[in-house]
């Protein structure tokens, strides 16, 4: 198995707080991998760190490369992508352009190509339409591509933001909270398109509250409390530990 | 780094529940002092705004896989044709000056639209950047021809700018802006001191005229002319910006700047380049305005020029590129028209400026759109409510 996400003694802080003590963790490259922990115990800001939208210390690697800390555009270059936990589309371009934007890296989209190389542009531009196009029928938004994504549900943003992930090209999608707001039904759909894209070679790694679509889906999962990871292992052997449930429930570690 | 941040998010809000379509916006980052203006300038158009050409978007129409551009294509062209026939129409001198400062307004203004329309920089730069062109310009012309002090001009401004930008692009938005407001002021106390490179109180007598092919455009016709020509290319030029990638590029850093980093966009680089573009536009616009009108001084650049070419997007409408010129025909000619009211101008300016702000935000220009797009609306539910229409048409088909 590929090393995948591995982070080492990875350390964020606000002013005296500390949101992310020193995390170390492995995460496989392949497959689907969770984190869980109780309110405030720093998942969302483990992700920024990673994802390179909060100054952190410590190292971040993807297959052995390494990711240059608070630069969000190499965590894109070193094969992260990732969703918010309310979904940031663009509300005033259309889904094509949305998951087009997941593109821009790889190049000729400047003014040189605008304006003088354009038959390049406009083959480059062709070959990513029809990409966005497969990558929208997969979320199954392929009949909304000229809607504007500010027209969309909540549901459809969601589905509309994993596209967006997909087109950057990345080993592993990062979702923060995919399922928050979603009703069982949409859940359900979330879970299966998750599952479809994970077996076409995609790797994830999820934070979520909803403990069953977590067990459904994660062959791994890690706990946060505090900052700190205090367990990991296979969903059904996490939630039986104790510790794990005083984190929850907050008996031990909050007193 | 603020934890107030829409990217670093709150805990969700679970008891949304079910997922409603009422939720679709999102967050605006806190502290944004300027968000309620953003949200309301650019907010998205009413339905069916993102399939139709005149929103600055290269979507397909119908279903269609490739983007048909060629209606718009076809508007600049019938704009630039009609503007064109303007002089034999119209052939005081005094009218078609004001027709030619209308259209040196709509290649400056075109620049803003870049600048602030599309990529959200809220500048106060531009009517700076529009007097560094003319003083450039002049300057040059002294040892060049107009042509290549044009060049000159505007190679040197958009250096200046992209070097500017460089300087402050960790001030945020409304920093930004105030920057800019420093740059125009500092940039009008150099024209009024520099006087070796400009003149004696930073006025400038500009001698030579301009010669296209060996001819001396010195009539104002010709000069309308001329400076249809400079909003010819400046329109072309904005429209190909706007069927490239350069667009979305464009309106994801004006919207959601971070997020759009985090989806490997180069949001300095769109910055950067815009903010360039944007100022080169105002450098040949000024370096036109002071070859015709052969005079130049420090006020007439001054932050009321800022103030006007704001206005000039706001009234026209900040959605396309065709609200400068609606907008630079309201800012310019509109005063003269009510000159007998002159005492009043201003007071006329206010209320219509409210009038769009409350009323009509995406402008005079989008009125027009609106229309359309309720004509579009109306048709479409007469099409599903009236089964009878498409049974008879099916009926007719048959026949």
């Amino acid at each position: 198995m590929t090393a995948g996400l591995v982070t080492d003694d990875l350390r964020v802080t606000f002013g005296d707080v500390v949101a992310v003590d020193g995390v170390s963790l492995t995460v496989p490259g392949a497959g689907c991998n969770g984190l869980i922990g109780p309110n405030g115990s720093g998942k969302t800001t483990f992700l920024n760190a990673v994802s390179g939208f909060v100054r952190a210390s410590g190292s971040v690697t993807v297959d052995g490369r390494p990711v240059a800390l608070g630069r969000p555009r190499s965590a894109v270059a070193c094969g992260l992508a990732r969703t918010f936990q309310t979904p940031q589309t663009f509300v005033n371009l259309t889904c094509r352009e949305n998951v087009l934007l997941g593109m821009s890296q790889e190049g000729i989209t400047g003014l040189s190509a605008t304006w003088v190389l354009r038959p390049r542009l406009a083959r480059a531009e062709r070959d990513r339409w029809g990409r966005a196009a497969a990558l929208l029928d997969l979320v199954n938004l392929a009949g909304r591509a000229d809607d504007l994504a500010g027209a969309l549900s909540y549901g459809e943003q969601r589905r509309l933001e994993i596209a967006r992930a997909l087109a950057t090209g990345p080993k592993m999608v990062l979702l923060d909270e995919p399922a928050a707001g979603l009703n069982q039904r949409e859940t359900e759909q979330l879970a299966e398109l998750i599952e479809r894209i994970r077996d076409d070679g995609v790797a994830f790694f999820l934070i979520e509250h909803k403990l069953d679509f977590v067990t459904r889906l994660c062959d791994r999962l890690s706990v946060l409390a505090l900052g700190r990871v205090i367990a990991g292992g296979p969903p059904a052997e996490v939630l039986r530990d104790r510790d794990v449930m005083d984190a929850y429930l907050g008996m031990r570690t909050r007193a | 780094m603020s934890v107030s941040d829409p990217v670093a998010g709150g805990e969700p809000s679970r008891t949304t529940g079910a997922g409603g379509a009422g939720r679709s916006r999102p967050v605006q980052p806190s502290g944004d002092l300027l968000a309620p203006l953003r949200q309301r300038l650019f907010r998205p158009a009413g339905p069916g705004a993102g399939s139709d050409g005149s929103a600055g978007s290269p979507v397909s129409i119908g279903g269609r896989r490739s983007p048909r551009t060629w209606p718009q294509w076809a508007r600049l062209a019938a704009f630039i044709v009609a503007a064109a026939l303007a002089p034999l129409v119209v052939s005081g001198a005094y009218q078609l000056g004001i027709a030619t400062l209308v259209l040196i307004y709509v290649v400056v203004s075109l620049g803003f639209y870049l600048v602030f329309c599309l990529t959200g920089q809220f500048s106060f730069a531009q009517a700076a950047m529009f007097g560094l062109g003319a003083y450039v310009g002049a300057w040059a012309d002294r040892f060049t021809g107009f042509w290549l002090s044009l060049v000159i001009a505007v190679a040197i401004t958009a250096a200046v700018a992209a070097l500017f930008l460089l300087l402050v692009r960790r001030a945020s938005e409304l920093y930004f802006a105030i920057a800019t407001l420093g740059f125009a002021e500092v940039a009008i106390l150099v024209f009024q001191n520099w006087t070796a490179f400009t003149g004696s109180g930073g006025e400038v007598q500009l001698t030579t005229g301009i010669s296209v092919f060996g001819a001396v455009v010195d009539t104002p016709a010709g000069q309308f002319w001329l400076a249809l020509g400079f909003a010819g290319v400046a329109l072309i030029l904005v429209k190909l910006v706007e069927l490239s990638p350069m667009r979305r590029e464009a309106v994801a850093v004006r919207d959601h700047e971070r997020v759009a980093l985090g989806m490997g966009v180069n949001t300095l680089r769109v910055r950067v380049v815009m903010f360039a573009l944007g100022s080169a536009f105002a450098a040949a616009a000024g370096s036109l305005f002071a070859t015709t009108q052969g005079f130049i001084d420090p006020d007439s650049f001054a932050v009321g020029l800022g103030i006007d070419i704001f206005l000039v997007v706001i009234l026209g409408g900040v959605g396309s590129m065709w609200g400068t010129v609606v907008g630079s025909i309201f800012v310019v000619a509109l005063p003269e028209i009510a000159r007998p009211a002159a005492t009043y101008s201003d007071l006329i300016f206010s209320v219509c400026l409210l009038v769009v702000i409350f009323l009509l935000p995406q402008g005079f220009g989008g009125i027009l759109q609106q229309a359309r797009t309720a004509l579009i609306v109306r048709r479409q539910k007469a099409a599903a409510g009236g089964l009878p229409v498409t049974d008879q048409a099916a009926a007719e088909g048959d026949r």
